[in-house]
């Protein structure tokens, strides 16, 4: 995750670089905007959450020490975002906007069937899409996750197993075993 | 083992993270029972959809968005700086401008108190101040350019009373020399 050149380009940006924190950006954007996505389902608010979490990691920079990665500081920011929308947005209609610009459908996002991963997670508790998020879409380790959503490993592991048993009856509704 | 127990222990083999006797107990399993194996069968077909999320690119509109609120949030900040300089050169002429005031009106400017204060205890009040500066600073930008600002306009104020009140005193003296007034 280029975290040495991470900590060079926030020090530059702290002393008011722009151009350091457009590398920053640059080298994150894409993890961010993914992650966000996949929380909250549509491009809207992702392009919302995304926006927020850059504009308040710049004004917070200065707060960044150092004593985690530069990338787990900020997808704790985009996180934290993440969920604020999710709260603040819940009343209205759930992954609406699924087949919006920003979404790479050339990337074979669905399977065989034709299952979009998207609709499977929208269909999980906020806690269990964020956890199965950040672990077996991103690759985060449960000590990551755990770091990112505030929570005990223990705890996201136990998110993903019910997470992905709930994706397995969506999946599989007709399942002789539960 | 009871299919509950290798429930229990089915999702982290069939994420490949189960090792030793435990992995071997679920292997042993599933050969001899249909259903835990079909089970096993959809949290790997829930595991081969997950891998199919590829990573999404954020949109080039969001990416500038951005940096020119960062850009508008930098001059801001830069603004706020230039307010520092310049609320700094202010009270250092206010300051000024009392101590020759003073000086003049015969009243010594720096209270004894002070001069009796130990270093160390000047040192503590000149920290505080800057620790309060600094806390300053880190709030918003708008709050940061408000007080700056408030500041600045207060010691100009300041500054130019005590330099009408200086300029009275500075005629006064000067026609009361001249009319031989013993004030
Ligand atoms: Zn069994």
């Amino acid at each position: 995750m280029m975290t040495d050149s991470d900590i060079a380009l926030v020090a530059r940006a702290v002393e008011g670089d722009e151009g350091a924190f457009q590398g920053l950006m640059e080298a994150h954007k894409d993890m961010v905007y993914s992650m966000a996505y996949r929380i909250l389902g549509n491009a809207e608010d992702a392009q919302d959450a995304f926006q927020e979490t850059f504009v308040s990691a710049f004004r917070n920079l200065k707060k960044f020490r150092g004593d985690s990665k530069f990338s787990t500081w900020l997808y704790r920011i985009a996180l934290n975002r993440s969920r604020d929308i999710l709260s603040s947005r819940r009343r209205r209609p759930q992954h609406e906007s699924i087949h919006e610009e920003g979404f790479d459908h050339a990337a074979a996002d669905s399977t065989d069937a034709g299952t979009d991963v998207q609709e499977a997670l929208s269909t999980l508790p906020p806690d269990y899409r964020t956890a199965i998020t950040l672990r077996c879409i991103m690759g985060y380790t449960y000590d990551e996750a755990a770091d990112m959503m505030g929570i005990p490993a223990g705890t996201v592991k136990t998110y993903v197993f019910r997470g992905k048993d709930e994706l397995r009856k969506v999946l599989s509704p007709g399942a002789a075993i539960t | 083992m009871n299919c509950d127990e290798i429930k229990a222990l089915l999702y982290e083999y069939c994420d490949g993270e189960l090792t030793g006797a435990d992995a071997e107990n679920v292997r042993a399993h599933l050969a001899g029972c249909a259903g835990c194996r079909a089970l096993a069968a959809e949290l790997t077909g829930v595991n081969s959809l997950l891998k199919t999320a590829s990573p999404l690119r954020a949109p080039d509109a969001a990416v500038s968005n951005v940096l020119s609120e960062v850009r508008t949030i930098s001059a801001r900040r830069k603004r706020a700086a230039a307010g520092v300089h310049w609320l700094g050169f202010a009270l250092a002429a206010a300051v000024l401008l009392i101590v020759a005031g003073l000086d003049a009106a015969g009243i010594s400017p720096i209270p004894a108190e002070f001069g009796r204060l130990s270093s160390a205890a000047r040192e503590t009040i000149f920290s505080n101040i800057g620790s309060i500066m600094d806390r300053a600073h880190a709030h918003s930008d708008f709050f940061t350019e408000a007080v700056f600002y408030a500041k600045a306009a207060g010691a100009m104020l300041m500054a130019c009373l005590l330099l009408v009140a200086a300029v009275e005193e500075h005629f006064a003296r000067r026609l009361a020399h001249k009319f031989h007034i013993t004030r």
